[in-house]
Parts: C-alpha cells; sequence; structure tokens
C-alpha cells in the first residue's frame, strides 16, 4: 500500500505545479508545492490554510481477484480565509478555486505505479488509479471554511509488495 | 549626564534574567527541525526523517503546575524562560515572531526528557515581552 499511497501523492504534487504554480507552502524552511500528507509531516505542525492536506483513513485488500487489489481511502482537505486584506470576504471564491484545481489535479483518474525509497525511486509493472472525488459539505468555524473530499484509490498488489 | 531612569524594558529583562538565575538557571533546550531538503521526496513520503538540532534557551525555571495531574500519567509543568534567551534564538534562526519559534519546534527538552509546548504567554513592561511562560505537558514524577 505504500507505494500506491506514495505515487498517488506524488502524481497530485507534480499536478498542481502544472495547475496553480502559485500554490505553495513553507515547510520546515522550504517552499514546496501546496501539497502535503500529513502523516509525514511533524505532528507538533500548525495547520496551514490554503493548501491541500492528504490523510488516509480505511483501506482493505480484496484478495478474491486474480491478483490482490488493495483500496485506500484518502481524504483531502483543504481549508481558506481568503484574502486578509479583503476581510476574508473573498474566502468563498477561494474554496471555488481549490475545488476547480483539485478536479484538474485528480485527472487522469490513474498514474503508474512506483517503488520509493530514501534514495530514490523505480518504476513498477502497474498503475495506481482512483474514483471520482466526493466533495463534503464546506464547514466554517472562525472565518475559515474547510472542505473534506473523498477519493477511494486502488492498486494491484505486485509480487513482493506489502 | 547619562540618564539615571531606569523604567525600561531593558531593565525589565535584566531584572528577569536575574530573578531565573537566583532561581536555579536552568538551561533548556528548543528541539527544532532543521531546514528540509528542497526536492527530496523521501522527507516529504515520510521515509527520511529530518534531523533536528537543540537550541539552548536559558536562564529559565521550570516547575510542575500546581498539583495538576492528567489521567493519562502525564503532568502538566511549566517553565519560565527569560525573554533575552528567546529574542537571541529567534534572531539565529531568522524568525520574526515567538509564535513561530515554538510552533515550529518538536518541544523543549528538558533535563533530557522531550516535553510538548500547550502554550505560550508573556510578561511585558513597557510594551515590550521580558518572560515567557511556557506551559508543558510531559510525564509525571521524573523531572522534579
Amino acid at each position: 500500500m505504500e507505494n500506491a499511497k506514495n505515487s498517488f501523492y506524488i502524481a497530485l504534487r507534480n499536478r498542481l505545479v502544472q495547475v496553480n504554480p502559485a500554490r505553495t507552502v513553507l515547510l520546515r524552511g522550504v517552499t514546496r508545492p501546496g501539497v502535503l500528507v500529513e502523516e509525514n509531516e511533524l505532528a507538533s505542525a500548525k495547520v496551514p490554510n490554503d493548501v491541500f492536506r492528504l490523510r488516509w483513513s480505511t483501506c482493505a485488500v480484496n484478495a478474491q481477484m486474480p491478483a490482490a487489489v488493495e483500496q485506500m481511502c484518502c481524504e483531502i482537505l483543504y481549508s481558506t480565509a481568503g484574502t486578509t486584506n479583503n476581510g476574508g470576504m473573498d474566502r468563498g471564491q477561494a474554496l471555488i478555486a481549490m475545488d476547480s484545481e483539485l478536479r484538474q489535479m485528480l485527472q487522469p483518474t490513474s498514474t503508474p505505479k512506483m517503488c520509493f525509497t530514501a534514495t530514490g525511486s523505480t518504476a513498477m509493472a502497474t498503475n495506481v488509479f482512483w474514483t471520482a472525488p466526493v466533495f463534503g459539505a464546506v464547514s466554517e468555524a472562525e472565518g475559515v471554511l474547510t472542505r473534506t473530499v473523498t477519493v477511494e484509490v486502488y492498486s494491484v498488489q505486485e509480487v513482493g509488495e506489502v | 549626564m547619562g540618564s539615571l531612569n531606569t523604567n525600561t524594558a531593558t531593565g525589565a529583562m535584566r531584572m528577569a534574567d536575574a530573578l531565573l538565575e537566583s532561581l536555579g538557571g536552568t538551561s533548556v533546550a528548543l528541539r527544532y527541525p532543521v531546514t528540509a531538503q528542497a526536492g527530496q521526496d523521501a522527507e516529504q513520503l515520510g521515509l527520511a526523517a529530518p534531523a533536528f538540532e537543540d537550541v539552548a534557551l536559558a536562564p529559565a525555571a521550570f516547575r510542575r503546575l500546581h498539583a495538576q495531574i492528567e489521567t493519562d500519567g502525564t503532568a502538566v509543568y511549566e517553565l519560565l524562560v527569560s525573554a533575552s534567551a528567546v529574542n537571541a534564538q529567534m534572531a539565529l534562526l531568522g524568525l520574526s515572531s515567538v509564535a513561530d519559534l515554538f510552533a515550529s519546534g518538536l518541544g523543549i527538552v528538558v533535563r533530557g526528557t522531550l516535553l510538548a509546548v500547550l502554550g505560550v504567554t508573556s510578561s511585558e513592561a513597557f510594551g515590550q515581552a521580558y518572560l515567557y511562560r511556557i506551559r508543558l505537558k510531559g510525564p509525571q514524577g521524573e523531572l522534579l
């Protein structure tokens, strides 16, 4: 599952650079594309606005198929308070812009599966693919709009994968 | 003739330093992740842990806050740190606010134990902080 999760994140990150290169985040002194995996960042870190945050929740393996198929649920969360100088009056527009960017990042709905290690990556034999996004209702707290989008990510378990 | 007016923020900071030194002058350290490696997928994927460094904060005074004991076996502590020490580290790390300093840190190391930061408040004189009061959470019974 690790390779599928990593491949999905890297695909979204690289696609965001094409969709909106201006959406970035400063994390530990380095400016990166504005998408991150929560479980890979410092637990004590402050949650940034205007950034896509990937959170992995449920997972399952269907072993009834000729090759085992992994299914993982990815929740993509994003929050915005709009522009400070506008008093946040454009926060609805900012959220719609992020909705649109995410839809574009999720197309096409597959990416080659890669095996990532601390020193590099190698291509694997199959693809990672996912369902159409389900956009959840917007919640608001202290002028910050937050939406959670759910995507089911699938991957065929290759030989040697755990 | 030079001014003999001692009612300054600097004076308050010196007074806080002297007070903390008289209380034992403990030295603690803020554990801070070093700058991430740009363009490295491994760190973004959690395959390579970042390096951490400890930056000293002194003088400081460390104590248990009331008799407050959490149900999960932890206790809440209070750390009083001189603003001069905090200001020096902020300048060294190139940060613009105290909130950024503590938010980007992993926690505070006291006598070899890493404690999580729950909150930070300051005491001010003449519009300038001279002492920071940091609430910490950690194991009970081992530190005091």
